[in-house]
Parts: C-alpha cells; sequence; structure tokens
C-alpha cells in the first residue's frame, strides 16, 4: 500500500513537471508504467512485439493528453483507461493474429514436463477461448483480471458503470462455460 | 464437480491467463519490456514536442470558420422571421374566430376552431412531430439496450 502511494506521489510530481514544460520528467513515468502497459497490451493482443507498439503508442496519446489531466482520478485510472481505449482501437483497426508461435523449451523432467505441458495447454485453451469472445465481453473479462478482479478498477478503465461490466462478466463467463465444458469438468489436481 | 468449483476453478485459470504480472494470487504471464522501450518512446515524445514547439500556439481557423458562422447567424434569421409571421397569422386568425364564435352562438365556435386547425395546417404538423418522434425514441431504447447489455 505505501509503494502504491509513493508510485502516487511520484506520478503526482512528474505530471506537475511535465505539464510544466519538462519533456524529460515523462522518461520516469514511462519506466514507472512501461511494465504494466505493456503487460495489459498483451493480454489484449497476445503478441509480445506488437505488446510494445501499442504500449508505445498509449504513452505518446498520454503525453499529448497528459495537460487535460486534472487529476480528479488517480494518474494511473487514467493512464489505464486511455490505454484501454488505445488498445481496443488498435484491435478494431488490425485484428489480433490468432495463431501464436509458442517458445518451444528443453525438457528436463519427462514427469514435469508432461503436467506443465498440460497446464500451457489448457491456459493457451482459455486465453484463445476469451479472446474469441465478442469484444466487450472480451475487454471486460482481460481487465477484471488484469486489475486483481476488482469490478470498480475494470469499470473504470473501460469507462463503464460497475453494473454493465459486471453484467457482461457474468455473461463472459456463461459464454466460456458452455464454450469449454470438458476442460472445465477436469479436476485442478490432476494438471496442477 | 459443482458450479461454484467451477466458476472458482475458471477464475483460477483466467487470473492465471489474464492477471497483473505481479500478482502473487495470480501468477499472470509477466512481458518485460525491451532494453530499449523507454529510451524509444522517450525519442517519439521529444520529437513531438519539438513539432509542437515548432509549430507554436494553434490559431483559430476563422478563414473555414467563418462561412460557417455566418450559415449559422442567416438560418437563425431566417427561422426566427417564420416563426414571428406563424405567430402573428396564428394570433389574426384565432381573434377572428372568437369574434365569429360569439356571434354565432355555442355551435359556431367548433367550426371556426376547426376551421382556424386547417388553416394553420397543424393535422400536418401533429403526423410529422409524430413521425419524428418514432425514431429518436427507437434509437434511445436501442441505446439504453445496448448500455445493459
Amino acid at each position: 500500500m505505501s509503494a502504491e502511494l509513493s508510485r502516487a506521489a511520484a506520478d503526482r510530481a512528474d505530471v506537475a513537471r511535465v505539464q510544466g514544460g519538462d519533456v524529460e520528467a515523462f522518461a520516469a513515468i514511462v519506466r514507472r508504467w512501461q511494465t504494466p502497459l505493456i503487460n495489459l497490451a498483451y493480454r489484449f493482443c497476445g503478441d509480445r512485439g506488437r505488446a510494445e507498439e501499442m504500449a508505445q503508442e498509449a504513452f505518446l496519446r498520454a503525453y499529448r493528453g497528459l495537460n487535460a489531466f486534472r487529476g480528479d482520478a488517480a494518474f494511473s485510472t487514467w493512464l489505464f483507461a486511455l490505454a484501454t481505449n488505445v488498445y481496443r482501437n488498435e484491435l478494431r483497426r488490425i485484428p489480433q493474429r490468432m495463431v501464436v508461435l509458442e517458445e518451444a523449451s528443453e525438457p528436463i523432467d519427462p514427469a514435469s514436463m508432461v503436467e506443465a505441458y498440460e497446464l500451457r495447454d489448457r491456459d493457451l485453451t482459455v486465453r484463445r477461448a476469451v479472446q474469441a469472445l465478442p469484444a466487450k465481453y472480451r475487454d471486460a473479462m482481460l481487465l477484471f483480471y488484469f486489475h486483481e478482479m476488482d469490478v470498480p478498477a475494470a469499470a473504470q478503465s473501460l469507462g463503464l458503470p460497475e453494473g454493465t461490466v459486471k453484467a457482461r462478466l457474468y455473461r463472459g463467463r456463461e459464454l466460456l462455460r458452455a464454450k469449454l465444458p470438458r476442460l472445465l469438468a477436469l479436476t485442478p489436481e490432476g494438471v496442477m | 464437480m459443482s458450479d461454484m468449483e467451477r466458476d472458482d476453478e475458471l477464475d483460477h485459470m483466467l487470473a492465471r491467463s489474464f492477471g497483473p504480472p505481479d500478482s502473487a494470487a495470480g501468477h499472470g504471464e509477466s512481458i518485460e519490456p525491451s532494453s530499449g522501450f523507454a529510451t524509444s518512446v522517450m525519442e517519439r515524445v521529444r520529437e513531438e514536442a519539438a513539432a509542437v514547439a515548432a509549430l507554436g500556439p494553434i490559431r483559430f481557423p476563422w478563414r473555414r470558420a467563418v462561412p460557417g458562422i455566418c450559415m449559422v447567424v442567416l438560418a437563425v434569421a431566417v427561422c426566427a422571421t417564420l416563426l414571428t409571421l406563424a405567430s402573428i397569422g396564428a394570433a389574426h386568425l384565432a381573434s377572428h374566430a372568437i369574434l365569429s364564435a360569439t356571434a354565432q352562438g355555442s355551435h359556431g365556435v367548433v367550426a371556426e376552431w376547426t376551421d382556424v386547425a386547417t388553416r394553420l395546417h397543424l393535422g400536418w404538423l401533429g403526423i410529422g412531430v409524430l413521425i419524428a418522434l418514432v425514431p429518436f425514441r427507437l434509437s434511445r431504447g436501442l441505446m439504453a439496450g445496448q448500455q445493459r447489455t
């Protein structure tokens, strides 16, 4: 919690400096938020290279729009909402490539390898199923889990009422359950 | 497996796939930025700042705005004139109808007012308003439905 507070204080100070004309102060904002923004982009597109391009675009838009930021909400809330908007538009413009080349790694222990492959296979199946959902359910689910199952945070990022996000999450889960009945019927002990 | 257990398992799988990179509970897959990422972002930011500084403050596009402003002023003037003429005409017809109705007695009132309504084309105006309201209400309903889902 204290780390979050100090991060928020650092954000406020850097934003004030950038708004005052100090372009270099934006570098600290980029360093602080590059990992979360790239990871959020990766959850949308599933491609590392494209995630960096999308995050770069989000930072550039943030820089352009920083003068309009009045500090009514936390800087992180504003930044995530802006980035979410950029990512959704980007995916609408160029839809996600559905085939992702997985990196192959050398197995060390065959038994653990089977488990690891099963786990990876399940995760990949779930990821693909979520990304195949209609955009409004997909976006709600991505942001809900990215914000550690925090509905208000997901709602703020999407710019929607909490009730709408809850309804979309419910419907998204229903669609996933219908899409993956066999996968969800498996006991977790068997693969974890 | 009960529905609740199935939901928990689904939550667990989704948190693992889409959770934040630094989450202890979700173990979300973490992507580290490439070494030159921050530098390349700052390069583009500097370019942007330099371009904005070179342009100077953005002036109001008067040359493009003036024709639009003139059209708006003209439209407002035309509407105001038409409304004034219509209200003068309506007031004249109404006073004439009241005078005639008083002279002819109560049975003449309905006939006179029907005549006024016909001259002012109130029936057509009513139909026009109703037709305009239908798509408005329909689009509002569709928007509300879309917001709820």
